[in-house]
């Protein structure tokens, strides 16, 4: 594996944006193929992910992590569109009408990025309409909903119905503090995980059954 | 026994007429409760309810800034608040953290909104401390924490990678936070005597999954720190309550170490926080005070699942008393009233099977 790759994927892992924009830059620069580049980057993030699943990482490193890949993909992210390398999935992201925290849902965000989706984020206080008319516009593979406060839980439920209607079907994952896989089954989610990284577990296979 | 005595004699592990209750709650649900019970002064409910209340001792800032509406505004340390509404609640959201963009630690001299200790409206907590003595209830104040409220100055997501990426930074931030708050805390001990007894310390270590931060990075930034408040606070005979939420398990010896007396609200549901394990890893070092659980069974189970939840806390985190019942932080808006009752009335029927 070529150096500048090597040094962008222990960039990413240790949360350091300049040694990352640096090697990306000189992986670029060299020449590299662009799908060897978001392979390093991704290979990172996904460490970065498995070490926060394990707890022997926590928050701050995974959100260093995450600026460092947003410092490498700015670089990369028009030579991918040059090439015409897509995220093979994408989804639309927002937390539920009534609530305004994103801190879950960005760090949900971030390592979904950081596995090379495509995300689409509505936001906070995102409505049942919202949602409806994004997925309209980007036909996602999949619609995810957070949620922090207990007494935004009822607007998620209604939010999980509306959606439930739209054809054809779109899978809903749901998260968020006081969410629990029987609340996700009772209000017809299609998937919970408790953690942004089983998130993005979650999400991979449900794209991939629906292949 | 008086309140006061019941919340003092757990605290010091001596015998009890009956195990005490406190109760957390915004505003909406004080509302509700004054309505079940058909009382609208505050300390008169608690006292006809037969809740232990810990009274809050909280100084209003006195300097404020211009240009404040009832929604929008500005809190003590300058950042800017808007008041949001959610359902049936109210809350208080932070904007923008007025730090947020600074890059030199320089500049946090510059920073205008700095509170000034002397400029709270001290007359008016000691009011409220001597109506709560009136009532033979325990006080407590100030509320005082380190990374709170550097998140909140700073944007969370800014202080928390500052903790990798800006320790400097970070320290130099939490070493004004500290000291204003000292300032604060020396003036309720020299004004309110012993009218004060609990000193509220806080910084919440854990997510509903898992620590917020490293052991060695609390240890470096924040675990110091809590030492100098906590032996402050002994220095002058007030305990320490603590309070943390989320699966705090791993800081748990820190803060014993660091001199904490009581730990609140131990969020049971989070991994590592079950109610027998940490009875029994910890329960004789330090009082446990809140435990009964406000995300699923106060707002949404029925009076039996309350009832069950009360009982089991009791049997668990009161195992070997130091054990203070209370709803696990604020009970929020639309809790049904009946619930809340229950909770207070498990409680006070409870008869230790060791009595």
């Amino acid at each position: 594996m070529n150096e500048s790759l090597n040094q962008l994927t222990t960039a990413i892992k240790a949360g350091k944006r300049k040694d990352a924009r640096a090697a990306t830059a000189a992986a670029l620069e060299a020449g590299l193929p662009p799908q060897s580049v978001l392979d390093a980057l991704t290979e990172g993030m996904n460490d970065v992910g498995v070490r926060f699943k394990a707890n022997t990482i926590f928050v701050p490193e995974v959100l260093v992590a995450a600026r460092a890949m947003q410092k490498s993909m700015d670089l990369l992210e028009p030579v991918l569109i040059a090439s015409g390398i897509e995220p093979e999935f994408s989804i639309v992201i927002g937390t539920v009408e009534g609530d305004l925290h994103d801190i879950g849902k960005n760090l949900v965000m971030m390592m979904l990025k950081g596995a090379n989706f495509k995300v689409i984020d509505l936001g906070v206080n995102v409505s049942a309409e919202a949602f409806a008319n994004a997925v309209a516009e980007h036909k996602p593979d999949l619609v995810a909903l957070s949620a922090l406060l207990t007494t935004t839980m009822p607007a998620m439920e209604s939010i999980v119905c509306d959606l439930s209607r739209i054809e054809p079907p779109i899978k809903i994952i749901v998260g968020g503090a006081p969410i629990t896989p029987d609340f996700a089954d009772q209000i017809g989610a299609d998937g919970y995980s408790a953690d942004a990284a089983s998130a993005v577990e979650l999400a991979q296979k449900l794209c991939a059954n629906a292949q | 026994m008086t309140p006061h005595e019941r919340i003092f004699n757990t605290i010091n592990r001596e015998p009890v007429d009956r195990v005490p209750i406190d109760i957390w709650h915004t505003a909406e649900v004080l509302d509700s409760l004054k309505q079940y019970a058909g009382e609208d002064d505050t300390l008169e409910l608690y006292r006809k309810l037969g809740i232990d209340k810990i009274v809050w001792l909280l100084p209003d800032y006195q300097d404020k800034r211009p240009g404040a509406t009832e929604d929008e505004g500005h809190d003590t340390w300058g950042v800017p608040t808007r008041r949001i509404h959610s359902g049936q609640a109210t809350y208080h959201e932070f904007g923008k953290g007025p730090l947020s963009d600074y890059e030199e630690i320089e500049e946090l001299d510059e920073y205008a909104y700095w509170p000034d200790p002397d400029k709270f409206d001290y007359a008016a907590v000691k009011k409220s401390a001597e109506r709560a003595r009136q009532f033979n209830f325990p006080t407590l104040g100030p509320w005082m924490s380190h990374f709170e409220i550097y998140c909140h100055m700073r944007g969370m997501e800014n202080a928390l990678m500052d903790v990798i990426a800006e320790p400097e930074f970070l320290d130099a931030a939490l070493d004004r936070i500290e000291n204003i708050q000292t300032a604060i805390l020396e003036r309720y001990i020299k004004e309110f005597g012993d009218q004060l007894d609990i000193v509220f310390l806080a910084d919440d270590m854990g997510t509903q999954e898992s620590q917020l931060m490293s052991i060695p990075a609390y240890e470096r930034h924040l675990k110091p720190r809590l030492k100098r408040w906590c032996d402050l606070s002994h220095a002058h005979g007030k305990k320490v309550l603590f309070h943390t939420d989320g699966a705090a398990r791993n800081f748990v010896p820190h803060l014993i170490e660091a001199g904490i007396d009581i730990l609140n609200p131990i969020q049971h549901v989070c991994p590592g926080m079950e109610c027998d394990a940490l009875n029994e890893d910890f329960g004789g070092q330090v009082v446990f005070h809140g435990g009964i659980e406000n995300q699923k069974v106060l707002p949404f189970g029925t009076v039996d699942d309350v009832r069950k939840e009360t009982l089991a806390c009791l049997e668990t985190l009161g195992a070997n008393g130091g054990y203070i019942p209370c709803s696990c932080h604020n009970i929020q808006a639309g809790n049904p009233v009946e619930n809340i009752i229950a909770m207070i009335d498990t409680v006070k029927e409870y008869e230790p099977a060791n009595a």
